[in-house]
């Protein structure tokens, strides 16, 4: 089966970098690291991802919220957002989305691996 | 030889002279003695004469008789005049001594020298002596010896006026106590002086001085209302704080007057009508109409019988107070923003440490420098997790360690490859146990060392069993933190003293920092015990 290709919005390369290596550890295909919102919206456009893994806070005026909102505007791609952000707004905000996940930064791969899967086979709301 | 007529006159104006002489006694006496006197005297009189002129006709006879008892009825008269003016004379003397002596303020008439010729009984009353121990002292035995001067000043102005003259002064009583006296006098070199003893009202005086003083001084804005809630007085503060020059321009002005918002003002003052006080912050307005925020505790005012008579209010500035205290929520939301960027920049960099790891082991291939890489990246890992809970909880100096320890424990037992539900975590207290960051750090650093252990060591065959942590707040400060497994335990021959293991060495070292205590057990599988002393964290 071909590898499914995701999209990764993260700053810090070195993060973006290892996850990279544990996405494809899990038999997936990174098809971009973007940095920043409009490299990500730019990205989604370009490579058609099946799943977006995106860090909230990203240098540059636009957040990964903000990019997704603006990816959701023609794209039903699902999103995992990968942040310690948990405060009440920035969940509502995540809501907003739709099509979306919230998962901590330090979350294991077992966790990780089993969330993408769920998101790919159409169980986000 | 005299006529008769003539002589009978003269004989009748004798008797009258005689009986004349003789008032003083009638009016000393009662009227039947004055009566029998009269006859006795008349009889003697009568005999005499007839002795003396034995020829009176019988005419003469009864003329004479006629006069004196025209005589007699004139002398009645007289006597009842006499006895009306002696009761008038009785009456007029006990209103004198009503006035004089049972007059309500002291009376004492001073000769030149100032020696008392005459006293009342109040003056006595009010010097605490017999009436009769007064006359001939001198008055000014009775005046307070600092209060000489005064005393003296008042003479010599009296003197040099002839005028009345008031003083007030301390008197003396024999018992040596004194009180306060006004004193009022007239008249020139023998004069007349009223004595009042004024102490309950100098009392009442000077409590109003203080009571004033203390209002005037107040660094409160004080404010006396009517009933109409109209300005009856302010102090000084008053003015100060309002921006107003003199009472009289406050003075009538309407309390609403001083707000920003008349309508809001009423609205309040109603409130403070039903329930008799008020206590509050209010935004009020100067006479420049500038504003500021004041603190203000008002009551309304009852007299003696409960009535409602007005309103005082006291109120301070605390516009700067506001201020600063806003200063103060500003730099405190500052700091905590600030905090955050350095719990988030910290777990950053710790996360892109435990990436460089990761990415280091997918390049390595020998056991023994992968365990070593492995084992960093679980210590730098429990502490990035730390970073992370913190900077998501709104205390950002303590995390609820429970929560913390799941997580920890959830990847543990991922990256070393064993079943996520092996790993038992449980909290033995009640309410969530929150630990300061500097006792979270090692206490996570020593569960992800003894839990590692356990998995890697405990159960050698499949790596299949249960290990325990559990938390327990066994005192008011003390935690008991316990690691455990039912797995094959230490082998018998194992000095734990002598072992010399990076893990024991942390572990230990921890412990250390912790001001704890640890224990190790053996017995059916492996249990580590660490207890040490809860340090309190600031309330959040």
């Amino acid at each position: 089966m071909k590898p499914k290709p995701l999209l990764i919005v993260e700053d810090e390369i070195i993060l973006a970098k290892d996850l990279e290596g544990r996405l494809i550890d899990m038999g997936y295909r990174v098809v971009d690291i973007a940095c920043t919102g409009p490299a990500a919206i730019a990205a989604t456009e370009q490579f058609r991802p099946d799943l977006i893994l995106m860090d909230i806070r990203l240098s540059g005026e636009v957040d990964g919220i903000d990019a997704a909102l603006e990816i959701r505007k023609s794209h039903r791609t699902p999103v995992i957002f990968l942040s310690a952000y948990a405060d009440e707004q920035t969940r509502q905000r995540v809501q907003a989305v739709g099509l979306c996940k919230f998962l901590s930064k330090l979350i294991p791969d077992r966790d990780l691996h089993t969330a993408i899967e769920s998101a790919l086979a159409g169980h986000l709301a | 030889m005299l006529h008769s007529s003539q002589h009978t006159r003269m004989k009748v104006n004798h008797a009258r002279r005689q009986l004349a002489v003789t008032q003083g006694a009638i009016v000393a006496s009662s009227h039947e003695a004055r009566r029998q006197l009269a006859e006795a005297q008349a009889r003697a009189r009568v005999a005499k004469e007839s002795a003396e002129q034995p020829s009176v006709t019988p005419e003469q006879t009864q003329q004479i008789l006629h006069e004196l008892g025209v005589h007699q009825i004139e002398l009645e008269i007289s006597n009842e005049e006499l006895r009306n003016s002696q009761v008038e004379l009785e009456l007029a003397r006990s209103l004198y001594l009503d006035l004089y002596d049972l007059a309500p303020v002291g009376y004492v008439t001073l000769s030149e020298s100032g020696l008392i010729l005459q006293a009342n009984l109040k003056a006595a009353n009010i010097l605490g002596l017999a009436h009769e121990g007064l006359v001939n002292q001198p008055l000014v035995k009775f005046i307070h010896p600092e209060d000489l001067a005064i005393f003296s000043r008042h003479r010599q102005q009296l003197f040099a006026t002839g005028t009345s003259q008031e003083c007030e002064l301390r008197m003396l009583t024999p018992d040596g106590s004194w009180f306060w006296a006004r004193m009022e006098a007239c008249g020139g070199q023998t004069c007349r002086v009223v004595l009042n003893n004024i102490s309950a009202a100098k009392k009442i005086e000077e409590a109003l001085i203080i009571k004033s003083a203390a209002f005037d001084s107040a660094i409160n804005a004080q404010s006396i209302g009517g009933l109409d809630h109209g300005i009856v007085m302010v102090n000084p503060a008053f003015l100060r704080m309002y921006g107003y020059s003199s009472q009289e321009e406050v003075v009538g002005m309407h309390i609403a007057q001083f707000s920003p918002n008349p309508t809001e003002a009423m609205a309040l003052l109603q409130t403070f009508e039903a329930t008799g006080q008020f206590e509050g912050e209010l935004t009020l307005k100067r006479k420049d109409g500038s504003l500021f925020i004041g603190y203000t505790q008002g009551t309304v005012v009852r007299n003696e019988a409960g009535r409602v008579i007005g309103f005082q209010s006291s109120t301070i500035d605390i516009t700067e107070r506001k201020l600063a205290e806003a200063a103060i929520q500003q730099a405190l939301a500052e700091k905590t923003v600030l905090l955050k960027e350095v719990h988030h920049r910290v777990k950053n960099n710790l996360a892109i440490m435990v990436s460089l790891i990761n990415m280091q082991v997918r390049h390595i291939k020998h056991p023994d420098a992968l365990a070593a890489l492995s084992d960093t990246r679980a210590r730098l890992f429990a502490m990035s997790l730390l970073h992370e809970m913190l900077y998501r909880s709104g205390g950002m100096d303590r995390v609820e360690i429970t929560g913390y320890l799941r997580q920890l424990c959830a990847n543990l037992s991922e990256s070393l490859g064993m079943a996520a539900q092996a790993i038992d975590i449980q909290s033995h207290s009640v309410a969530p146990v929150m630990l300061a960051i500097e006792q979270a750090v090692p206490c996570g650093l020593i569960v992800s060392e003894l839990v590692s252990n356990s998995i890697k060591h405990a159960f050698p065959v499949a790596r299949r069993g249960e290990v325990s942590v559990e938390l327990e707040q066994t005192a008011a400060d003390e935690i008991l933190l316990r690691v455990s497994d039912n797995g094959i335990g230490l082998p018998d021959d194992l000095q734990i003293d002598q072992v010399s293991s990076v893990g024991l060495t942390l572990v230990n070292a921890l412990t250390q920092q912790l001001r704890g205590t640890r224990n190790i057990r053996s017995d059916h599988g492996t249990r580590v015990e660490i207890r040490f002393p809860l340090q309190p964290v600031s309330p959040s």
